[in-house]
C-alpha cells in the first residue's frame, strides 16, 4: 500500500494555488491564463480526490486498525523545534482524514467545476480560484495535520481564505464589512483554540495526536477512565474538562454555535459557489471534525460532552427558528446550516462522533446542492434574492426546481433520503444521551427537525410555485436555448437559468443529487456491507464513550418506532408548509404567516435573537467609548504621551543648560580631556596607596 | 660626578627652552626655543649612549620638522596674535593648576615604582647605540620590527599624499 | 652615572609643560609645537629606561615615535594651511565651528 502517494492529496491544490497565484506574472495573455486556469484549479482538486479515494479503497481492503502515518520528508522534520517545544510536519492517514479529505475534494471538486461556468464572465476569474485552490488546501491541512498545530494552521488558513472570499467582490463596502465581520468572530473562537492548544501543550508535554509513536496526545488519552502525559503521570480530569472548553470555544467559533454564529448569515454576500462550499459544505464543519478528532478528550469530559449537546441543541432550534422568518434565499440557507451544525454538535455532544461526522457528509451533499441551486435561481432573477418577490419560478427553471427539491427533502428529513438515515441516527444517540437526559434532546431534536421541514419547504413554495410575483422585465430566464450570456454587462451573472446553463453546472448538480438520496442508503444501517459502513470504517479514529466510563442510556423507542416518528414529522412539516404557503399564495396573498413584520417575536429572529445588538452594545458602543475616553485619552494621551513629552521637556531642559559647556573651543574640550586623564591617575594612585 | 654636572646643565637649558616657548606669544621665537628644547634632548640621548637616535634628533627633529615649522609660519606671515584680555582666563588658570597636579601625579606615581633589577653596565649600553645595532635590531628577522618599519614607509607615503592633497588649491 | 629617576623626572616636567602649553596657546602652530614637546618627553622616557635594562626597544620606539611625529606634523601644517587659506586667520578662537 503506496501511502507515499497520500501526500500528495495534501500537495496538490497548493501547486494549484501556485500556479494561479503567479500565473498572471508569466502569461501575458488573459484568455489562455482563464483556459489554463479552468483546466488546472478544478483539476487537482479533482486529481486529490481521485488519489484520495484509491488510498482510502486501499485503506478499507487491509486492516483498517491502522493509523498510517506519513512521516514528513526530512527537509520539514522537525518543523518546528524551539527549546522542549518540538512540532513535526507529519500527516495522519486514518479513517477520519480520509472520510473528510475524500467530502473535501469531492465536494469541493464538484463545486470548482460549478464555479467554471458561475464565474466565467467575472475578471477575477483567476483570482477566484487562486482562492478556492488555497481553501482546499488549508482545509485539508486541517484535516491531514497530525497535530494540534498543523490544525491549527489549516484552521486559520481557512478563515484567512472565507475571508477573502466573502468579500471578493469587496468595490462594495457592505461586502468587504462582512468579511470583516466573518474574520473578528472567529478570532474569539481561535482564541479559545489557541489557548486550549497552549494548555495542552502544558500538561501534555506534545501537541502531536499520533507520532511520535504512541506518544501523541490521543494515544495517551486512549486508557479507560484516565489520560497520561508523555511522562505517564495522570492528568487532572479537570484539566481535561478545560481543554475540552477551550478546544469547544475553537469549535463554535468555526461552525457557528451560539453565541458566535453572527457571523454566517452575513458571509452570504460572497460569490454563491463560496457559500456552498465554505458555508456550507466544509469550512464550518471544521469544529464538528475537531471535536471528531479530539474525541478521545472529550469521553474523558462529561461536563464539557454536556455543554456540546447543550450548546448544539439550542443553536439547531435558534437556528431553524432565525431560518423560519427570513426571506433572502441564501439566509435561509445559512440559518438552516446554522441549523444543521447544531445537529452535528448535538451528536458529537452525547458521544455519538461517527453520527456526526455522517451528518457532516450528507449535508455537505444536500446544502452544497441547495446553495448551487439557489445560485442558479438567483442569477436568474438577476440578483434578486427575496424569496417574496419569486414565485413560479418552476416552469422556467425546471432543472433547478427538480435538484433543490430532492435537497430540500434530504435536508428535511424525508424518508430513505441521506438526510434522513444521518439525522435519525443522530436523534437515535441523543434520545440515548448518557447524562439520562435523552428525552429532553430527543424532543428539542424533533422539534428542530418539524421546524426545518417547513421551512425549507416554505422556501420552496415561495420560490418555485403559487403565481409569479415579479414582471417579465425581471426575470433571466433564456426561453432561446443557446443564445444566454451574450450581451449582458453584469459581470456576475452566470447565464441566467440553468436550462440554458453549460454542462460544467449541471453534471456536479446531478453527482450531488445523486449523493443527496443515496449516500444516506449507502452508510446508514440498511446499506450494503451489512450496514453501517461509515460507522464501521470510522471506528479506530472515535473514542468510545466507555473510554471515560460513560454509558448511553437504553433505547426510548425501538428504531423502526424511531424511523416512523421522524418521518411523520419531517412529512408533517412539509406539509404544513405546502397548506400554509400553497393556499396563501394561489390567494395572491403575499402576507407571510411566520415572517410578520409587526410580531415583535418574528423582529426578534431576523435580528440574529439580538446577539447583534448586544455584541453592537458591548463591544461597538461601549468598547469604543472605553477605548476613545479610556484608552486613548486617559492612557495614550495623558499617560503614554504625557510622559513621553514630559522626558523630552525634561532631557531639553536639561540639554538647554548643557549647552553652556559646549563652547566650540578646542582648548576647552582639551582641557576637559586633561581633567579626565588626572582625576584617572589621580584615582589609581589612591587605589595604589590603599593597598 | 661631571655626567651629574652636564645633566644638570641641560636640564636647566631644556625645562627654560620649553617654558620659553610656552611663553612666548612669538611662534618664531618659540620655534627657536623648541629647537634649543630639542638640541638639548639629542645630548641627552648621546649621554644615554643612544647615538643614532640622537642624531637622528638633530636632523629629523631640529632639523626637519622645526624648519616646516619656520617655513609654515612664515609662509602665513604669522605675527603675535591679537591679545584678547579676560577671554578664557579660567582656561589658563585652570590649565595651570590641572598642570601642577598632573606633575604631582606622576612624581608620586614614579615612588611607587620599583625599578626592577640592576642597571645595565656601560659596556653593554655603549654597544646597543651604534647605528649598526640599530639597524640590525631593526632588520633582524627574528625580532618584530622589521614589519612595522616597513609598514612605517607606507604611513609617510600615505602622509606625503595626504599634505599634497590638502594644500592644492581647489581649481 | 646619573640616576634614571633623574630622567623620568625632567621627562615628567617637560610632558607638563607641553600639556599647559596646548591648553593655554591660542596659535596652533604654537599647540603643535607643545604636543611635539610632549612626544619628545616620552621619547627621553624611553631612551633612559631603555639604557637603564640594556635593551634597545626603546630605541626601537623612538625610532618610530620620531615617523609618526613627522608625519603628523607635516599633515597637521597642511591643515593650518588650508585652513588660514580658507578664514585668513588660524586663531583657535575663531574656529568654534563645533558649537554652531
Amino acid at each position: 500500500m503506496n501511502l507515499q502517494l497520500a501526500q500528495l492529496i495534501l500537495w496538490l491544490p497548493l501547486l494549484g494555488f501556485l500556479f494561479c497565484s503567479t500565473s498572471g506574472l508569466y502569461i501575458k495573455d488573459r484568455a489562455l491564463q482563464k483556459r489554463l486556469t479552468t483546466i488546472i484549479a478544478p483539476g487537482v482538486v479533482l486529481a486529490a480526490f481521485a488519489i484520495a479515494l484509491f488510498v482510502t479503497l486501499q485503506f478499507g481492503s487491509t486492516s483498517r486498525e491502522i493509523i498510517a502515518l506519513l512521516p514528513g520528508a526530512s527537509i520539514y522534520d522537525p518543523w518546528i523545534r524551539f527549546g522542549g517545544f518540538r512540532v513535526n510536519f507529519n500527516e495522519v492517514l486514518d479513517p477520519l482524514s480520509l472520510v473528510m479529505a475524500l467530502v473535501v475534494t469531492g465536494v469541493g471538486g464538484l463545486i470548482h467545476v460549478y464555479s467554471i461556468g458561475y464565474m466565467k464572465e467575472d475578471r477575477d476569474y483567476t483570482r477566484f480560484f487562486t482562492y478556492f485552490n488555497l481553501f482546499i488546501f488549508m482545509m485539508l491541512l486541517l484535516i491531514l495535520g497530525d497535530n494540534f498545530l498543523l490544525m491549527f494552521v489549516g484552521w486559520e488558513g481557512v478563515g484567512v481564505c472565507s475571508y477573502l472570499l466573502i468579500s471578493f467582490w469587496f468595490s462594495e463596502t457592505a461586502n468587504a464589512r462582512a468579511g470583516n465581520k466573518a474574520f473578528i468572530v472567529n478570532r474569539v473562537g481561535d482564541l479559545g483554540f489557541s489557548l486550549g492548544i497552549m494548555t495542552i501543550w502544558a500538561y501534555f508535554g506534545t501537541v502531536s495526536f499520533y507520532t511520535p509513536q504512541h506518544r501523541g496526545v490521543l494515544e495517551l488519552a486512549n486508557h479507560v477512565g484516565h489520560v497520561l502525559d508523555v511522562t505517564g503521570a495522570v492528568v487532572p480530569a479537570s484539566v481535561i474538562t478545560m481543554i475540552c472548553l477551550l478546544l469547544f470555544v475553537g469549535a463554535i467559533g468555526k461552525s457557528a454555535q451560539i453565541p458566535l454564529f453572527v457571523w454566517l448569515p452575513d458571509a452570504m454576500a460572497g460569490p454563491t459557489p463560496v457559500s456552498a462550499l465554505i458555508h456550507a459544505a466544509t469550512m464550518v464543519t471544521a469544529g464538528v471534525v475537531m471535536l471528531s478528532r479530539c474525541s478521545f478528550l472529550f469521553v474523558h469530559s462529561a461536563v464539557a460532552l454536556q455543554a456540546v449537546a447543550w450548546v448544539g441543541l439550542a443553536t439547531a432550534f435558534a437556528g431553524a427558528a432565525m431560518a423560519m422568518v427570513q426571506t433572502d434565499i441564501k439566509k435561509v440557507l445559512a440559518y438552516s446550516t446554522i441549523s444543521q451544525l447544531g445537529y452535528m454538535f448535538m451528536a458529537c455532544g452525547v458521544g455519538d462522533f461517527t453520527d456526526g461526522i455522517f451528518h457532516v457528509v450528507t449535508h455537505a451533499f444536500f446544502k452544497a446542492l441547495l446553495f448551487l441551486g439557489a445560485g442558479a435561481v438567483i442569477h436568474s432573477m438577476l440578483g434578486e434574492q427575496d424569496i417574496r418577490k419569486m414565485g413560479g419560478l418552476k416552469k422556467k427553471l425546471p432543472s433547478t426546481w427538480a435538484v433543490m427539491l430532492i435537497a430540500t427533502y434530504s435536508i428535511a428529513g424525508f424518508p430513505l433520503l441521506s438526510g434522513f438515515w444521518s439525522k435519525d441516527a443522530i436523534l437515535e444517540s441523543a434520545s440515548r444521551s448518557f447524562a439520562g437526559n435523552g428525552m429532553l434532546l430527543y424532543a428539542g431534536g424533533l422539534i428542530t427537525a418539524f421546524m426545518t421541514a417547513f421551512y425549507m419547504n416554505r422556501l420552496m413554495w415561495k420560490t418555485f410555485y403559487t403565481r409569479e410575483r415579479f414582471t417579465d422585465g425581471q426575470l433571466h430566464a433564456h426561453q432561446h436555448g443557446d443564445s444566454d450570456e451574450s450581451g449582458h454587462a453584469d459581470d456576475t451573472h452566470d447565464g441566467g437559468s440553468v436550462h440554458t446553463s453549460p454542462s460544467t453546472m449541471m453534471w456536479p448538480l446531478f453527482i450531488l443529487a445523486v449523493l443527496a438520496v443515496g449516500f444516506g442508503w449507502f452508510a446508514g444501517p440498511f446499506g450494503p456491507g451489512g450496514g453501517d459502513l461509515l460507522r464501521k470504517f470510522l471506528e479506530p479514529s472515535i473514542a468510545p464513550l466507555s473510554l471515560g466510563g460513560l454509558q448511553p442510556q437504553a433505547d426510548l423507542l425501538s428504531p423502526m418506532a424511531g424511523y416512523i416518528l421522524s418521518s411523520l414529522i419531517a412529512i408533517g412539516g412539509l406539509s404544513l408548509a405546502a397548506v400554509l404557503y400553497g393556499r396563501r399564495m394561489e390567494t395572491g396573498a403575499i402576507l407571510d404567516p411566520v415572517a410578520a413584520e409587526a410580531s415583535p417575536l418574528v423582529r426578534l429572529l431576523k435580528n440574529n435573537l439580538g446577539f447583534d445588538a448586544v455584541y453592537n452594545i458591548i463591544f461597538i458602543k461601549f468598547g469604543g467609548l472605553l477605548a476613545e475616553r479610556g484608552l486613548m485619552r486617559g492612557v495614550e494621551a495623558d499617560t503614554i504621551n504625557a510622559a513621553g513629552d514630559g522626558i523630552a521637556k525634561s532631557v531639553g531642559g536639561i540639554s538647554h543648560l548643557l549647552r553652556r559647556m559646549q563652547t566650540g573651543y578646542v582648548r576647552n574640550y582639551a582641557l576637559v580631556m586633561l581633567v579626565g586623564v588626572v582625576t584617572l591617575m589621580v584615582g589609581m594612585l589612591v587605589g595604589v596607596m590603599q593597598h | 660626578m661631571p655626567a651629574l654636572i652636564l645633566f644638570w646643565i641641560l636640564a636647566i637649558v631644556c625645562v627654560g627652552a620649553a617654558i620659553t616657548m610656552v611663553s612666548s606669544t612669538n611662534p618664531v621665537r618659540s620655534a627657536l626655543a623648541l629647537v634649543a628644547c630639542f638640541l638639548g634632548l639629542a645630548v641627552y640621548y648621546i649621554t644615554l649612549s643612544a647615538q643614532f637616535i640622537g642624531a637622528v634628533q638633530v636632523v629629523v627633529y631640529a632639523g626637519a620638522v622645526m624648519v616646516l615649522f619656520l617655513f609654515v609660519i612664515m609662509l602665513l606671515n604669522l605675527g603675535a596674535p591679537v591679545a584678547k584680555p579676560g577671554k578664557n582666563s579660567l582656561q589658563g588658570t585652570a590649565a595651570v593648576v590641572l598642570g601642577a597636579v598632573l606633575l604631582l601625579a606622576l612624581f608620586v606615581s614614579g615612588m611607587f615604582f620599583e625599578m626592577p633589577g640592576r642597571a645595565a653596565s656601560a659596556a653593554t649600553a655603549q654597544a646597543q647605540g651604534t647605528v649598526k645595532a640599530v639597524g640590525l635590531t631593526l632588520y633582524s628577522p627574528s625580532l618584530p620590527w622589521l614589519f612595522p618599519f616597513e609598514a612605517t614607509s607606507l604611513l609617510l607615503l600615505v602622509t606625503v599624499v595626504g599634505a599634497i592633497v590638502m594644500t592644492r588649491r581647489q581649481v | 652615572m646619573v640616576p634614571v629617576s633623574y630622567y623620568l623626572s625632567l621627562s615628567a616636567i617637560l610632558f607638563t609643560i607641553g600639556v599647559v602649553g596646548v591648553l593655554v596657546k591660542r596659535n596652533p602652530i604654537q599647540v603643535f609645537m607643545c604636543i611635539e614637546l610632549m612626544l619628545n618627553a616620552a621619547n627621553l622616557t624611553f631612551i633612559a629606561l631603555g639604557r637603564y635594562f640594556g635593551t634597545s626597544t626603546g630605541e626601537m620606539y623612538v625610532i618610530f615615535a620620531l615617523a609618526v611625529a613627522a608625519a603628523e606634523v607635516s599633515v597637521g601644517l597642511g591643515i593650518i594651511v588650508t585652513i588660514f587659506r580658507v578664514r585668513q586667520s588660524i586663531d583657535l578662537d575663531d574656529s568654534a565651528l563645533l558649537k554652531s
